[in-house]
């Protein structure tokens, strides 16, 4: 393929209509209308969340002593959280193998996790807890518990780790995040160990951001299977899942990633490491620790200050810093490391919790303190939370869809377009008939006959109309149909008009006359996007010697109009008529009831015989086609012929009754296999008469004696024995290229058969000749 | 992206192609339009050709949306039925429950259907008109039930009358048939046992 067909290629995927698309476009905005009526079916719940921070500088509170983390645990008696997040940092030391390694820290979450179990399911309370999950990063560890009556109501659970420390990547500072779907809501917890040192404010601001940024929640096992879509819209191709990746399914946006952001509430707890600003001297400090003015203090806490400056943390909530910093301790006692062999350090809030919630006034902080506990340098904080979470009440939820649904449903019925169809009816004015029923009435052999439907569009949209096949069919109705125009397209309220055309060939009349085939059939008119109409066509055959076999036409006496058109009555009714009182019939033959030759043929060249040997240009001229018709269907219904009727009329009759049998007057194997000369052509002759059936015998004899009857008159009527002997050719013969329309056009020679057929057609014009000219019987 | 993903993965519409079927006048338009429109007429006329109509329904977990077929009853048109079952995942075969002669028929149609149609479509046998079963029953409630059960088909008697149990038939159709579930759907977050955790960090 060239740069340019591909291009070209190209362009034609990119027009092409993709029906996917649609129900893809379509299933967003049912999404959409449901999540704007969201408060319908909606009903909130208020859960306690526990959120707790502790940097516990490597140590590890022995199991004797495990019931002392209660203080920090249940901060407000009586309150059983419905949720814990619990927040380490600094499980390890963060030396340079325990960083690199993180080999330790599993075996330190592991046993932080038990305690916290141990305390958590304490048997003197009756609630029991179940562990959501656990995620740690070299020193920094989370654990999530829910109590276990909502352990059913957490699902979509995952975890990230991100590292921010050394080199902007190492685990020994950074954030571990948990996310969870509880009840209907979306919530995320994050644990993080920001920079130290007091004058590096800057380095926390940006740890906290690239914990933002760089924290996504990927499905890896959903991320690693690119298959089994589940759309529900049937095929889509790979271009447009691409296209729509973000509203398509829940695992898409689970491969591509969901931040920390994007969730109802984040819950952002740990060691965020901002201490007083340096303006404020640590014995000025101190002081006011003494004085207990933290509301001082507070002022020039950084991250207070940072977070009115909208430097960190935006959009983010504390609650009021009304318990003592929790940095730095001497270890195990509630002394601030003075001891003069240490570095002096100003007391600070290093250990914060602050949350964000997409309505504000989904979380309300109830307590926010720190324990006591002596374990570590730091002191342990807790903030619990009362969160609202959405519940859907899914039978509501069920029928404000079903709603949005019949409205969907409705416009996109009405968008079907719909079409009356009229059908003209000349014949039974007067009496209405069925609209899907398209009647031709009596339908005579080679009388073309038309019907018309007009189709109107009653719709306000486009509709576009085709005439479809039947299954398992090929064409859309019988072959004796024709339709025009088959496919269209109407505006609201235009009118179009359909025509249809019946034509009975020989072919058709052959089918016909032997019960084969009915004029009969029904179409399927069917409006794209709308619905299918039938449409009965269909007529009654008038029967017509036209087509018929010999012996048929000359064992029936009456009209052929009258016979029956099944096979199994027509024998009856050839049994049940005689000769005797029926007019125009030519001699019955010898001892049967078969009549010598058909009495079709009689009448015709009877009528010859009186009126039109002296004609100029018989045989060659053509008929007036109403007469022909005429004349036809006197010949079936047995009227007399009319008398002032054109002879070429009768002559054009005459052939095409002749070519329009069912099989030819001479038979295929009688015709020579040799090639005839004068020396064999007398005994040949012979031969070929004593072959012929008796019927077909009569029939040749009679009409080869008429054509030397025409002879005789040649001066008048200009023919020669060259042009009758080529006539016989054309209508005697087995020669499928002729019908009843050309049978006059006589002097063109006979149909040219292949080789060896074109040279028997050539012996037989020899023959014919012969029989011509020559007096044989 | 609004809530962290997934809110409503459970409103996921799927498409299935449903037809009916039965002899004429036992009712089939009418189903649909009251089903459909939620309307009845007394004089609905028969069905010559086939209609084609949308309609959802609304399941706990997921939607359910109906292309259907309505089809011409008339046996002069029977020939033609095989197009519009064709790749139908749901099929209503419907008799009238005042006419025996429309039940032998339905169950030629189910015949048919489960010769031709197809091997996983789902049949449900409708017995409509019941607002008339009181005073001019012919068919035997029982005997339909067993065909019924027999044959691994629904069965409801139906009025689209009085509209009695049309909403119910395709609301029982639609939860028969095969969805695609989200898998983050399908069950609850294992949730690890403290003990046996063994959740390691990456
Ligand atoms: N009493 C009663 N009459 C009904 C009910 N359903 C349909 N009918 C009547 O039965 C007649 C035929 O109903 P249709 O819905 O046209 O029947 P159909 O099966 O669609 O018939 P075709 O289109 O010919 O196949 C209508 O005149 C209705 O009034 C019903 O539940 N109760
Ligand atoms: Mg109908």
């Amino acid at each position: 393929m060239t740069s340019l067909q591909t291009a070209a290629a190209e362009m034609e995927k990119d027009v092409e209509f993709d029906p996917a698309a649609v129900s893809i476009i379509r299933q967003h905005w049912i999404d959409r209308q449901l999540k704007k009526r969201e408060l319908e079916f909606t009903e909130y719940r208020t859960v306690t969340v526990f959120c707790g921070t502790y940097n516990v500088n490597a140590k590890i509170i022995a199991d004797e002593e495990v019931q002392r983390l209660e203080e920090w645990l249940f901060p407000d008696a009586g309150e059983l959280a419905d949720i814990f997040a619990v927040g380490f940092q600094e499980v390890v030391d963060l030396n340079a193998v325990n960083v690199a390694m993180d080999g330790k820290s599993q075996q330190r979450a592991q046993a932080w996790q038990d305690k916290l179990d141990a305390v958590l399911n304490n048997k003197r309370r009756e609630e029991r807890y179940v562990l959501v999950a656990e995620r740690h990063l070299v020193g920094i560890l989370l654990l999530v518990f829910v109590k276990g009556v909502h352990s059913k109501k957490v699902r979509e659970v995952y975890g990230a780790s991100v590292g921010v420390g050394l080199m902007g990547m190492a685990g020994n500072k950074g954030g571990v995040s948990m996310r969870l779907k509880f009840y209907d809501s979306y919530l995320c917890f994050v644990c993080a160990h920001l920079a130290a040192h007091r004058e590096n404010v800057e380095g926390r601001n940006s740890d906290f951001t690239n914990i933002l940024q760089k924290t996504i929640f990927v499905d890896k096992a959903l991320s690693g299977e690119a298959d089994t879509p589940v759309t529900g819209q049937g095929d889509v191709t790979e271009e447009t899942r691409k296209y729509f990746s973000e509203v398509l399914d829940v695992e898409s946006t689970l491969q591509t990633g969901i931040s920390i952001l994007d969730h109802d509430v984040v819950f952002f707890m740990g060691d965020l490491n901002y201490r007083l600003d340096e303006s404020v001297d640590t014995e000025e400090c101190f002081a006011k620790l003494k004085a207990h003015d933290l509301d001082f203090l507070q002022r020039y806490d950084q991250l207070n200050m940072e977070r009115i400056q909208g430097r960190v943390f935006s959009g983010f909530s504390e609650s009021p810093l009304n318990f003592l910093p929790t940095y730095k301790y001497q270890p195990g006692t509630s002394s601030y490391e003075r001891r003069p062999e240490k570095k002096l350090r100003c007391p600070a809030w290093c250990d914060r919790i602050l949350w964000r919630a997409k309505e504000p006034e989904q979380v309300r902080c109830l307590s926010y303190r720190r324990a006591e506990l002596g374990l570590s340098d730091h002191k342990p904080v807790a903030a619990q939370l009362l969160t609202k979470v959405r519940m859907v009440v899914k039978a509501q939820r069920q029928e404000v869809a079903a709603e949005i649904h019949r409205l969907l449903d409705k416009v996109e019925n009405d968008q079907h377009p719909k079409v009356t169809l009229e059908v003209f009816d000349n014949s039974t004015l007067g009496s209405p008939r069925p609209l899907n029923t398209i009647d031709f009435g009596l339908v005579r052999y080679g009388v073309e006959c038309r019907q018309a439907l007009t189709i109107t569009n009653v719709s306000n949209v486009a509709a576009h109309f085709r005439f479809v096949p039947k299954l398992e069919e090929e064409t859309i109705c019988k072959s004796w149909l024709s339709i025009q125009p088959r496919f269209g397209m109407l505006l609201p309220n235009e009118v179009g008009q359909i025509n249809f055309k019946i034509l009975i060939d020989l072919k058709t009349a052959k089918m016909l006359n032997t019960g084969r085939d009915l004029l009969d059939d029904i179409l399927i008119l069917r409006l794209e996007n709308g619905q299918d109409f039938f449409l009965s066509v269909g007529g009654t055959y008038a029967r017509s010697a036209f087509g018929m076999d010999l012996e048929d036409l000359a064992s029936c006496h009456g009209p052929v109009r009258f016979l029956p058109l099944t096979a199994a009555k027509w024998s009856q009714f050839q049994s049940s008529t005689s000769t005797a009182d029926k007019p125009h019939l030519p001699p019955t033959s010898v001892g049967g009831p078969t009549l010598s030759v058909p009495k079709e043929l009689w009448r015709l060249v009877d009528a010859l015989y009186r009126r039109g040997l002296t004609e100029k240009d018989l045989f060659i001229q053509p008929g007036v086609l109403t007469e022909v018709e005429g004349v036809r269907e006197a010949l079936d219904t047995g009227e007399e012929l009319e008398e002032n009727v054109s002879v070429h009329s009768l002559t054009e009759v005459l052939l095409s009754f002749l070519t329009s049998l069912a099989s030819p007057v001479i038979p295929r194997n009688l015709l020579p296999s040799v090639e005839i000369d004068a020396q064999i052509l007398r005994p040949w002759t012979r031969r070929f008469l004593e072959q012929l059936p008796p019927l077909n015998y009569n029939i040749f004899v009679y009409l080869v004696s008429f054509f030397r009857e025409v002879l005789k008159y040649h001066e008048s009527n200009r023919l020669n024995t060259e042009k009758l002997a080529t006539i016989c050719s054309k209508t005697l013969l087995p020669c499928n290229e002729l019908h009843w329309g050309d049978s006059v056009e006589v002097a063109s020679g006979p149909a040219v058969g292949k080789g060896e057929e074109h040279q028997r057609l050539q012996s037989m014009q020899v023959i014919f000749h012969y029989f011509l000219t020559t007096s044989v019987f | 992206m609004s809530s962290g993903g997934g809110s409503n993965s459970n409103n996921r519409v799927c498409h299935f192609k449903l037809v009916l079927l039965g002899d004429t006048a036992v009712g089939k338009s009418c189903l649909v339009v009251r089903f459909v429109r939620d309307e009845f007429f007394e004089y609905q006329e028969p069905t010559i050709g086939a209609a084609f109509l949308t309609q959802a329904v609304v399941l706990e977990d997921s939607t359910v949306k109906f292309e259907i077929w309505d089809t011409a009853g008339q046996e002069r048109y029977r020939s033609l039925a095989p197009m519009y079952y064709r790749g139908a995942s749901a099929a209503i075969v419907v008799y009238d429950v005042t006419n025996a002669e429309s039940f032998k028929g339905a169950k030629s149609w189910v015949k048919e259907l489960q010769r031709r149609g197809d091997p996983s479509v789902i049949i449900a046998l409708a017995g409509n008109k019941a607002d008339l079963a009181g005073t001019r029953r012919k068919v035997d409630l029982k005997e339909a039930e067993e065909y019924a059960r027999e044959n691994g088909l629904l069965h409801f008697e139906t009025s689209a009358k009085d509209a009695q149990n049309v909403k119910t038939l395709f609301v029982e159709i639609a939860k028969r048939l095969p969805k695609a579930v989200a898998p983050v759907e399908r069950e609850a977050f294992p949730i690890v046992a403290p003990k046996a955790s063994k959740r390691s960090c990456c």
